[in-house]
Order: C-alpha cells, then sequence, then structure tokens
C-alpha cells in the first residue's frame, strides 16, 4: 500500500566470511580457498514508513540460493519481530571468491565425487553461518531503525565491459577472440551510477545504495576469499564520506558484462602501473568519485515522507524450450566430459603423489562440472514435457521518484536498458542476481552463441527475458498509476 | 633525433556577420556569436619527418578550405601535404562549402528571388584558410625542442544514438514515451576512452594537449548563434586546471553513430543538471577535464623527447557504396515529394512576403531545398558508379613513439573504431574522424537497421568502404610498428 508517511530507516552490517577452508562458487574447476584476502559483508537496509515496509540485504556472495533464502527467512521468523517476510530481498554482488551456497543438485559442489575430496567446509555448515548472520543483520536493522531521509542522483563511471565480441562469422565468443577475427562488440554498456543515499534526522549522510551494472568479478579466478571490488569501494567510500558508512551494493543488469578490459589493455594496465593501483583500487576509485561528483548535491533534495510503496509478484516466464538436437549435443558432450572425468580419477588413482601438486584437483572437477550442466540440460528436456515455465518473484518499490526492480537472473543488458528506457521512475534500480542467477541471453545475443547464449546456460530465453521486461515495466508502471500514489 | 613542437591557436570567428550556419538540413543564418570558434595547430618535427594537425571549430573541412590553407603554406621544410585539419563537427560555425558537392547543395541557389542576407560562404572560407595558415606558419617557426607523453582515462561523453525497434528498424534519436514500448536495445557500442597526448618544453612544464574523445561537439547543435560547443567549455575548464596558456587541440575519434546527448536516463541526467548548476556542455567539460586531471599527474616521469616520427598519407580510392535500382526509385520518390513540398514553401513565400520579414522564415524551404538534393545524391551516384565507382578519401598514419594516430574524413561509425583499436599494435591510438568533408560510414549492422546516417543517402562509402578503410588503416599501423 503506498504511503507518504515519515519514513524509518535502520542499517546493519554483518561479516559472512568463513573461518574454514571452503569451495568458492564462479568457475568451473573447483577452487578450494584456505585464505582470506579480504571480508565477506552482508549489509542490510530497512526501509518502513506506516504499513509499508522494504528490507533488503545485498551479500558478498555469487548469488543467493534457494537454501540460503529459506533458513535466513525462519531465523528473521523465528526473532519475532514486525518484519514482513515476504517484503525481504536478497541480491549479490556475484563476488566469484565467495563460498558456494548452493546444496548439489547433481552431484558437483560438495564433497560428493569420489577420490576428490578436499576437506572443505560443508556447504550445509557455512549456509547455517550465513544465514544466521544475514538474518540477523535484517533483525538489527529494523530494530535500529530511526526518521530519517532519502535523496537519490545519477552519475556515471567507466566499470564494466561488453565481454561477448563477435567475430567476422557472425560466431560470438566471451573473452579470448583473436584480434584478427574481431568484428564488433555484441551488445552496449551502462556506465550509470545510481545512488540513494540516506540520511538521519539531523541530515547526517548514514548510508549508500550504489547500483551500477558491474558485477564483482574482476580478480574472479583467485583461490582466496574476497569481496572483490566491493572491499575496496568500501573502504574508498569510508574515506571520502565517513568511517561509519554503510554501503549497500546492487547490480543493474550486466549478463554479458564484467569489469575485465577486452581492448586497450596494455594502456589500461600502463596506467595502473603508473598510478600504482591494482584494478581493484582503479574500479573503487572511479565508482567513489562518481559518489563525490553527486553528494554534494543532493544535500537540499532530502526527502522523510517520500512517496513509498513494495509490491512483488510472480510471474511466469515461458522456458527456453530444448530441442531434439540440443540433447543430443548435451549426450555428446556428456560422454565426452565423463571420458576426460575417469581419465582424471585414473591419474590421481594410479599416481596419488599428484595429489600434493596445486591445484591437483581441477581437471577431474572441471570435468564434473561440465557434466552436472549436461545432465541439467537432459533433466531440463524431461522437465519441460509436462512444465514450459518458471515462476519467478520479482519485486518492485516506489521511494520518492525512484524505483527498484529486481530478479533473480544474470540479465543481459539490452533488457536492462530496455527497462530503463520504459520506466515512468525518475532513476530506475534494477537489482540482478536478487536469486540464484543463471544468464537471460539477448535476442541479438542468441544468432552468436558464446557462453551465456547457449542452451546449456540459458534456462530462460530471450523470450522470457521479453516477458520478464515487460512484466517489470508493468509491475514499475502500476507504481505510477493513480489509484497506488494518492 | 630529437622532437619539435610548435603551438598556435588563432580565432576563426567570422568577422563580418551574419554568416550561414552549417550543420543542419535547413539554413541558419547566424543571430550573434555566443563564444568564439578557434583553430588551433600542434606540430610535431624531428627533422626526419613532420607532422602538422590543426583542429579547426567546425563542422567538415570542406576540400576549398584545406587546399586554401595548402595553398597559403610557404614555410621552409614544411610539406603543405603534411598538414592535417580536422573539425570538431560543432554544428555552430560558418559553412565552409561553396558550391554544389555530391548531396550538398549551397542554400543560397535555393531560389534566386529569396535572399537569405547572409555573407556569401567564400568570404569566410577565404578569411578562415588565410587564419589557419597564419596558425601553421606560426607553429613552425615557433617550434622548438621539447617532449611528449601519453596517458589513457575514461569520460562518458559520447552516446550512442541509434536504437532499434522490435521490427528490426533503426532510428536516430526519437525514443520517447511514446515510442519506448516498440524499443528493442542500442544498436551499437559506446567508446569512453579519453586519449590524451601532452607536449612539454625542455623543463619539463606542460604547454599543450591533444585530447581525443569519441565525440563530436554537438550538444548545442540547433542553435542559431556560433559557436564551438562544447569545447568552448572544455578549453576554459582545462586552462583554469593546468594553466592559462596552454594549447588544447580536440580530437574526434571514430563517433559517426555517436552524439553527447542521450536517448535514455534524460530525466535524471537534466535533473542532475539542474541541481549542479551546469549546463550539459558544462558537464562534458568538467568530465574530461576530470579525466586529463587522472592523467597528468602520472605520465611526467614518462616524457620523451626523442620518440620516432613516421608519417605517411595517401589518397584511398574506397568502394562507393553500391547503389541498387531501388535505391534509385526511392530516391526519386522521395525527391520528388521534396521538391513540391520545396514549391509549395517558396510560394507560400511569393504569395505573403511579408512571411519573409518573420523571424527564421526560411527554415522550411531551405529544409525542403536541401533534403532534396540529398536525395539527387543518390540519383547522381547511381549514375557516376556505372564509370566510376570509387571514392577518394585522404588519410594520414602517424607513428609517434609508441602511439599511432590515424585519420579519416568521415563520420565513421564506432565498430570500426574498435576493429582498429583492437587491431592496432599502438599502444594507444587515436583515431581522428572528420579530417575532411564528413559523411557518416554505416556499420554493417547499422546498414541493415537503416535509419538516419544508415541510409544510401547518407552513406556515399558503404560498409564494405568502412570495412577496406578499417583494415587499410590497421595494415599500415602495422608497418610502422614492422619496420620498427
Amino acid at each position: 500500500m503506498a504511503t507518504n508517511a515519515a519514513l524509518k530507516i535502520g542499517w546493519a552490517e554483518v561479516d559472512i566470511t568463513p573461518n574454514k577452508p571452503v569451495l568458492l562458487r564462479g568457475q568451473h574447476p573447483a577452487r578450494l580457498a584456505e585464505d582470506v584476502l579480504d571480508p565477506l559483508k552482508a549489509v542490510a537496509l530497512v526501509l518502513q514508513a506506516g504499513d509499508e515496509q522494504a528490507v533488503m540485504v545485498s551479500c558478498d556472495l555469487c548469488a543467493i540460493s534457494g537454501e540460503l533464502s529459506t533458513l535466513m527467512l525462519r531465523k528473521v521468523q523465528e526473532a519475532g519481530t514486525e518484519i514482513d517476510l515476504a517484503k525481504i530481498i536478497l541480491n549479490a554482488t556475484h563476488t566469484h571468491t565467495a563460498p558456494e551456497n548452493s546444496s548439489p543438485r547433481f552431484l558437483y559442489r560438495d564433497i560428493v565425487w569420489p577420490g576428490v575430496d578436499l576437506g572443505n567446509m560443508p556447504i550445509a555448515e557455512y549456509l547455517e553461518f550465513a544465514s544466521t548472520q544475514i538474518a540477523q543483520a535484517i533483525v538489527t536493522a529494523w530494530q535500529e531503525r530511526q526518521p530519517g531521509g532519502v535523496a537519490y542522483g545519477l552519475d556515471y563511471a567507466v566499470l564494466a565491459r561488453n565481454r561477448r565480441w563477435v567475430d567476422r562469422e557472425g560466431t560470438t565468443k566471451m573473452y579470448g577472440l583473436a584480434p584478427e577475427r574481431f568484428s564488433h562488440i555484441e551488445g552496449s554498456e551502462d556506465h550509470g551510477v545510481n545512488f540513494l543515499a540516506t540520511y538521519d534526522a539531523d541530515d547526517q549522510l548514514t548510508g549508500l545504495v550504489v547500483n551500477m551494472a558491474m558485477t564483482a568479478q574482476e580478480i574472479e579466478g583467485m583461490h582466496a576469499v574476497s569481496a572483490d571490488v566491493w572491499h575496496f569501494i568500501r573502504q574508498e567510500m569510508r574515506k571520502r564520506f565517513g568511517d561509519n558508512l554503510y554501503v549497500f551494493p546492487q547490480v543493474s543488469a550486466a549478463g554479458d558484462l564484467s569489469p575485465h578490459q577486452l581492448y586497450e589493455k596494455e594502456a589500461n594496465t600502463r596506467m595502473l602501473k603508473l598510478k600504482n593501483y591494482s584494478m581493484r583500487e582503479e574500479l573503487a576509485r572511479r565508482i567513489a568519485q562518481a559518489a563525490q561528483n553527486t553528494l554534494p548535491y543532493l544535500t537540499g533534495t532530502i526527502e522523510k515522507e517520500p512517496v513509498f510503496c513494495h509490491l512483488s509478484e510472480t510471474v511466469e516466464l515461458p522456458k527456453n524450450l530444448l530441442t531434439e538436437k540440443d540433447v543430443q549435443d548435451a549426450r555428446q558432450e556428456l560422454e565426452h566430459w565423463q571420458g576426460n572425468y575417469e581419465e582424471e580419477l585414473k591419474k590421481l588413482e594410479d599416481n596419488p603423489a599428484l595429489k600434493e601438486e596445486k591445484l591437483w584437483y581441477s581437471a577431474a572437477t572441471r570435468a564434473f562440472r561440465h557434466i552436472s550442466r549436461y545432465h541439467n540440460l537432459i533433466q531440463r528436456y524431461q522437465e519441460q514435457q509436462t512444465s514450459t515455465s518458471l515462476l519467478t518473484e520479482i519485486h518492485a518499490i516506489r521511494l520518492s521518484d525512484i524505483v527498484f526492480i529486481s530478479n533473480p537472473f544474470e540479465y543481459y543488458l539490452d533488457y536492462g536498458i530496455q527497462i530503463k528506457a520504459r520506466s515512468p521512475a525518475v532513476q530506475t534500480f534494477i537489482v540482478q542476481l536478487a536469486g540464484n542467477g543463471s544468464y537471460i541471453p539477448s535476442l541479438r545475443s542468441i544468432g552468436g552463441g558464446g557462453y551465456g547464449s547457449t542452451p546449456v546456460s540459458n534456462i530462460v530465453g530471450p523470450e522470457g527475458g521479453q516477458v520478464l521486461a515487460d512484466e517489470s515495466v508493468g509491475l514499475i508502471r502500476s507504481l505510477w498509476a493513480e489509484e497506488n500514489t494518492h | 633525433m630529437s622532437l619539435k613542437i610548435g603551438w598556435a591557436e588563432v580565432d576563426i570567428t567570422p568577422q563580418e556577420l551574419p554568416v550561414c550556419i552549417a550543420g543542419q538540413f535547413h539554413a541558419r543564418v547566424s543571430e550573434g556569436v555566443l563564444d568564439p570558434i578557434k583553430a588551433t595547430a600542434l606540430v610535431l618535427d624531428t627533422g626526419d619527418d613532420h607532422v602538422v594537425f590543426v583542429t579547426v571549430d567546425t563542422v567538415s573541412i570542406s576540400e576549398p578550405l584545406w587546399q586554401g590553407v595548402r595553398d597559403l603554406l610557404n614555410e621552409e621544410g614544411l610539406d603543405p601535404q603534411k598538414v592535417v585539419l580536422n573539425a570538431t563537427h560543432t554544428h555552430e560555425a560558418p559553412l565552409n562549402r561553396l558550391v554544389s558537392n555530391g548531396s550538398y547543395r549551397p542554400w543560397h541557389e535555393a531560389d534566386p528571388n529569396l535572399k537569405l542576407g547572409a555573407r556569401p560562404s567564400d568570404e569566410y572560407v577565404n578569411f578562415a584558410a588565410e587564419r589557419i595558415a597564419s596558425a601553421v606558419s606560426q607553429a613552425w617557426q615557433k617550434r622548438a625542442e621539447g617532449g611528449v607523453a601519453y596517458g589513457l582515462d575514461y569520460a562518458v561523453v559520447g552516446r550512442n544514438r541509434r536504437w532499434f525497434n522490435t521490427e528490426g528498424e533503426a532510428t536516430m534519436y526519437r525514443l520517447n514515451e511514446t515510442t519506448a514500448d516498440t524499443f528493442s536495445h542500442i544498436e551499437g557500442y559506446e567508446d569512453h576512452s579519453l586519449n590524451v597526448m601532452a607536449t612539454y618544453d625542455t623543463d619539463g612544464a606542460l604547454t599543450g594537449l591533444v585530447v581525443n574523445v569519441p565525440s563530436p561537439s554537438q550538444e548545442d547543435e540547433g542553435s542559431f548563434s556560433i559557436s564551438a560547443d562544447f569545447w568552448y567549455e572544455t578549453r576554459r575548464e582545462l586552462r583554469e586546471r593546468f594553466g592559462e596558456h596552454l594549447f588544447i587541440l580536440p580530437q574526434c575519434s571514430a563517433a559517426g553513430d555517436q552524439t553527447s546527448h542521450l536517448i535514455f536516463e534524460k530525466a535524471p541526467h537534466e535533473r542532475m543538471l539542474r541541481l549542479r548548476n551546469r549546463t550539459a556542455r558544462q558537464e562534458v567539460a568538467v568530465r574530461i577535464a576530470d579525466a586529463v586531471g587522472r592523467i597528468l599527474p602520472y605520465i611526467t616521469d614518462e616524457i620523451d623527447y626523442a620518440p620516432q616520427l613516421q608519417h605517411q598519407y595517401e589518397v584511398l580510392q574506397l568502394p562507393l557504396n553500391n547503389l541498387s535500382e531501388a535505391d534509385v526509385e526511392d530516391a526519386r520518390k522521395n525527391q520528388e515529394e521534396l521538391e513540391e513540398m520545396l514549391a509549395q514553401e517558396k510560394q507560400k513565400l511569393f504569395d505573403d512576403p511579408s512571411l519573409q520579414q518573420q523571424p527564421r522564415w526560411y527554415v522550411a524551404f531551405t529544409g525542403a531545398y536541401s533534403r532534396a538534393g540529398w536525395y539527387q545524391g543518390v540519383i547522381d551516384r547511381y549514375e557516376r558508379q556505372k564509370t566510376d565507382p570509387n571514392f577518394p578519401a585522404e588519410v594520414h598514419i602517424i607513428r609517434l613513439g609508441d602511439i599511432a594516430f590515424a585519420t579519416n574524413p568521415f563520420e565513421y561509425y564506432l565498430d570500426y573504431g574498435i576493429r582498429i583499436k583492437v587491431q592496432s599494435p599502438a599502444i594507444q591510438t587515436f583515431l581522428v574522424q572528420l579530417a575532411g568533408n564528413g559523411t557518416y560510414i554505416p556499420s554493417k549492422r547499422a546498414a541493415d537497421g537503416g535509419g538516419y546516417g544508415a541510409v544510401p543517402a547518407s552513406n556515399p562509402v558503404g560498409a564494405e568502404g568502412g570495412e577496406v578503410l578499417a583494415r587499410y588503416t590497421v595494415a599500415k599501423i602495422r608497418d610502422f610498428w614492422k619496420e620498427a
């Protein structure tokens, strides 16, 4: 129900760094992290006015599994507050250096493959820990909410780059296309950085929601726990705007983007060297600069009784329907990777000394990951005989003249720009990865294929992607309809 | 071999007003001067080879203007062919074309009885050529030992202005509440790289900046006043931050499908401008100056006082956009409609001469006249391609230390620019479009979608020629690196 009542704002940040070696999520081969490069955080922001509320939690994780959400909700419920569980949204920064938080659907992702025992913290144990911490953050933010105000603004920072290159034959490749074959970059980029700043009753800045089309995967291949770029962004923001500032990351639609430089690499590396920055520090400075370009101009615009309304909807997305040929191709791949997996296991069995070598498990677990992916594809084909749609929860929160709109996917940018272009909000904060992830490719990316735009990557295809865009725009527009805004 | 560097800047604001302003189909007779327009010359000379870059606050460099400058040069050791003129693409500078040429028809030829009252454009061409030649001469004469350093940063300036609808048709601009639900995606890419080359004297003091941005200077493109557009504010901002006597040489990288106009997120952009109390042009200036400010402190130890300099130029024969009979039919139909519109507009003015007292009375008829000429160009090129299927384009390739400059006369779509940057062996590749008379070369995907900038009337050279130009540019840059 829309309200103009006085807004209360609550913030909390908790640590979700594991205290034991963990399996990291985000790459095909298993990665065991025994070290912590920098800590992982979950940040909760509570907005409440009259009968309306929104609870947003941003987590330094690759994605938000169903198990993590379920466990967290149970713990919040047990705390016995007035929090409406249906109004809680978790989103991930997509760091590829955080623990796996999804139990094995098939076999992969836990200590379940014979001969490759890594001695990592069981996923269930991490889930228990992380869900407890996140629930605690929510409850604390709720309990500590105070009257306050919000203001919003937009600036630009060149952050994530489109990572899909099209060759002269029209085939697309993510990373690594030989320059000789390069024709053009498939899609666009979005360098808009949307900010929502929160203030206390005395108009002092308390926190900052930072929404941008960049996933946190600059150091994605590392074997250590890290919040990736957000570690430095938090540091830089606090250095500039206050030690106690809460920083809330959101990733706008960026399924085809990543922070890696794909051309002008030499020039970029040279500049980093001259500045003595890592790329993560450089990105942090760009974002902090965008905040600095924005915040001084917002102080006269703080609203303490903004229009506030939170709607959610379960939308039915058509699944990417697989063909018999897709299944045949998958069976061939499955056979190939099964053979490869067995070979790798045999090598380890014949020569146990190999297990003393660094990353001895990579080849076998990589093969197993592919087995899992193609197995899942075949399973999806069987499931589509009885069910051709996927139920997906989306949330839209209007706050003053801006809107947050969430979805659980790695949503290609074309849809994000479409939603922004069609939205009646002055600023549209798209929040992807408010769930377990997986790519929804743009229509134009399908012809070129490549990682992210193939049947095995896409539970939902462009048809579903368009339905999701239309439903998102519809939900946003309903927030601007007269009956909802008195 | 040591490097000698010379700089000069001259004012090229017309002294005799009003003049016709170039950049839109319809005529604009200047109604004042908003800010001065400039030409800036940079000489780089190692003794073995040299280049003179001249950036002109104008929409494009006509053949008479360029040739006029070269004809006036008489400096010992200076090869006039090594003087490269490029335009910032401001749409608020005087017309510098004289006669009908391709798709272009000068407005004063529209009707002898409808006088616009502007000074003849040859007067401005002569004035500008003289001023520009004097800038080149001054820069050449003043050249002295110095060094260069380069760097890269980013500024969000040029935005892709073309979008595809759900039917696969491309449109420039016009994405609004009415059309938004037909929007599919932005057609192409954006390039926010900002390449900088700084020059220094022998004491290491900064003397000038080459600032290469993939965006034409056309934020206020519809104005009826003379202006350098965002380069006016950018020069001021840079001088305020880095020295009042700093020379600034703007270059526009490949950006045929880009401008500084937004096609989405316009409302928050305009709101932020209001909150910051800045114009859009000032905002561009601040972003560029911020990027330069993130480069300069880090390159002062990198100054090279003896970089290798090589400069080659050629008039390349690019294949004309191969027109079909259907293209010609389409052009003829449009041309006839526009000629009819032109006749109606003229008749209105003849029937009621008092209309000619009204402000900007000439806009409708000159617009129809130019558009008709634009389509006539297609018909003419179709005839021409039967005997002469090539389009001459002067291109310059320069190696300076580890960086490259590559010029072309077009409004070159970004896909080609990115390809050249991807394939170039230079650490930084400064592409310089509009080193000549302009016109769009569309990307392949743009040509498929059509729309302004990617239709036969816009494209004397099409995607095929665009490919040839990209391949040539990369090959020539590579040759320099191979020789090294």
